[in-house]
């Protein structure tokens, strides 16, 4: 193509020459390799991460089994201590995040929101290993209309290591890490004046906020949530019962009673200053649950907890949720050590495939 | 542990080592300063290792390769807006005693868009199409925009001769 000016040409070389560099391919494979991907959803999501994560400033929670038994007995309380360090990523989960799964999922709150579904809970679907390496050369196979493409260049290996890291997400060990250092704080004696009147209503009456709803059901939770006014969320999740949550034992705040179901059962919420007791009533009585340092932690009941409900409660920091692999697998013998909680798994949704 | 999936046929790498002046100087170019626009296209090579799977198969890697350094390079630049080697103001990079003022702020005045066509022609030696990719632009409004550069910095070098 003859169109650079000769003259231009010289004067663009002498302000810029091209200077003899081989770069650094290894450095460049090295970053790509070890380095996280943007958080591109993190704002647009804030509120299911904000439960996810186990961030709320006030909750309502209530716990029951359908056969309407006590579902929150007497619990051990812990304090919660320091993160434990992250883990070194698994080979599966290199490969998962190198290979473009997080161009059309989600997982841990990195990725893109879709086409596919958030693969943060991929474990708690139910699936296998063998259907996650079945799905990934063939997807349309399992789940007619998908619109993921199909990964064929995988060595037999790899796909056991990306199976078995998908069927991981969930059900192994998450961390939520919270702060409520730079939030406004909610003096004890106007905590229930604030709260109380930023439900907001639906139609039909309920405290819903449809954007959260849906994202929280794509993770297969379903909860209520709604903004505080101090900028924090108000969790709220129910199926059978109400709940109630003192202010030093005198003012009801909210009740629940019959919303949709919380699946799976756990929850961290940091509580404002002045609030140290909830009480939680189902049709079988009732529990209470005190707060400690601001922070409340409940999980399912034994009846599908074999390892116990924990609530837990300490101070405002790092909570890590420790679920156990499926409903069929052994749970935890013991009381979850200090730092963590035992919840049960959520029923597998009917959710579609990666 | 395969840490090279996104570039299974290795095109990525032999790009890379091909041309990496190459992206460093439309980059400097862009950027203003050689450091950062070497960062910019490592960063830039970065992104395309992790997202190599997101190229379309019918759209040409150097160009996609072109587009992520552009961006990259454009980003570096945003958070040093007062340098720019084209700056009439600024020393030639390597010091050339010729290098016109005149024309360093002619090329200064031109629009990002001229500038960036500019530089990806002269400096990449890119053709209209790759160019187009690259930026994101159709083709033809590749070579209109050179022809306006070109007509904007004629005076100027005219002046010169």
């Amino acid at each position: 193509m003859n169109d650079r000016d000769p003259r231009l040409t010289e004067l663009l070389d002498a302000a810029v020459p091209r200077i003899a560099d081989d770069g650094d391919w290894a450095a460049v494979i090295g970053r790509a390799s070890t380095a996280s991907r943007p958080r591109l959803v993190w704002r647009r999501l804030a509120p299911a991460l904000a439960v996810a994560a186990a961030v709320a400033v006030f909750a309502v929670l209530l716990v029951s089994t359908d056969d309407g038994r006590e579902t929150v007995p007497a619990t051990p309380v812990e304090t919660i201590p320091a993160p434990p360090p992250t883990p070194a990523p698994t080979v599966g989960e290199t490969l998962v995040k190198e290979n473009g799964c997080l161009s059309c999922h989600l997982l841990g709150g990195n990725g893109a929101e879709g086409p596919g579904p958030d693969l943060s809970i991929e474990g708690r679907r139910g699936r296998g290993t063998e259907w996650q390496i079945k799905h990934l050369k063939d997807p349309r196979s399992l789940v007619p209309g998908s619109t993921m493409p199909a990964f064929t260049g995988f060595t037999d290996e790899e796909y056991e290591q990306i199976a078995t890291y998908l069927e991981s997400l969930g059900v192994s060990t998450s961390s939520a890490t919270f702060s409520i250092l730079d939030r406004p704080r909610v003096p004890a004696d106007t905590a229930p004046a604030n709260l109380v009147p930023t439900l907001p209503r639906s139609p039909g009456g309920d405290p819903i906020i449809d954007e959260t709803r849906l994202a929280l059901e794509r993770e297969g939770v379903r909860y209520f949530v709604a903004p505080a006014t101090d900028g924090s969320v108000c969790v709220l999740a129910a199926s059978q019962g109400t709940v109630q949550v003192s202010c030093r034992e005198r003012e009801v705040l909210a009740r629940a009673n019959g919303w949709m179901i919380l699946t799976d059962a756990h929850q961290v919420t940091i509580i404002p200053d002045g609030f140290d007791l909830v009480r939680i009533e189902t049709s079988t009585g009732t529990t209470e649950v005190p707060i400690v340092n601001n922070v409340l932690v409940v999980t399912t009941p034994p009846a599908t907890s074999p390892g116990g409900p924990a609530i837990v409660t300490g101070p405002a920091g790092t909570v890590e949720l420790t679920i156990p692999p499926s409903a069929g697998s052994a749970p935890p013998a013991t009381p979850p050590p200090a730092g963590s909680m035992t919840t049960v798994p959520a029923p597998p949704p009917p959710a579609p495939g990666p | 542990m395969t840490l090279t999936r996104s570039d299974p046929d290795g095109a990525l790498e032999a790009l890379y080592r091909s041309r990496f002046p190459d992206f460093v100087r439309v980059a400097t170019a862009i950027v203003g300063d050689g450091e950062r626009a070497r960062d910019a296209v490592q960063d830039a090579f970065v992104q395309a290792v992790r997202s190599r799977d997101q190229q379309r198969e019918d759209a040409s890697l150097e160009a996609w390769v072109w587009r992520i350094v552009v961006n990259a390079a454009r980003k570096s630049r945003r958070s040093h807006r007062d340098e720019s080697p084209l700056d009439p103001t600024a020393p030639a990079a390597n010091g050339h005693r010729d290098d016109p003022t005149a024309v360093r702020a002619a090329i200064a005045g031109l629009s990002d868009r001229q500038r960036h066509v500019l530089f990806l022609r002269y400096y990449a030696d890119l053709d209209y199409a790759a160019i187009a990719e690259a930026l994101e632009i159709r083709e033809g409004t590749v070579a209109a925009t050179l022809n306006r550069a070109h007509a904007a910095l004629r005076p100027t070098l005219e002046g010169l001769r």
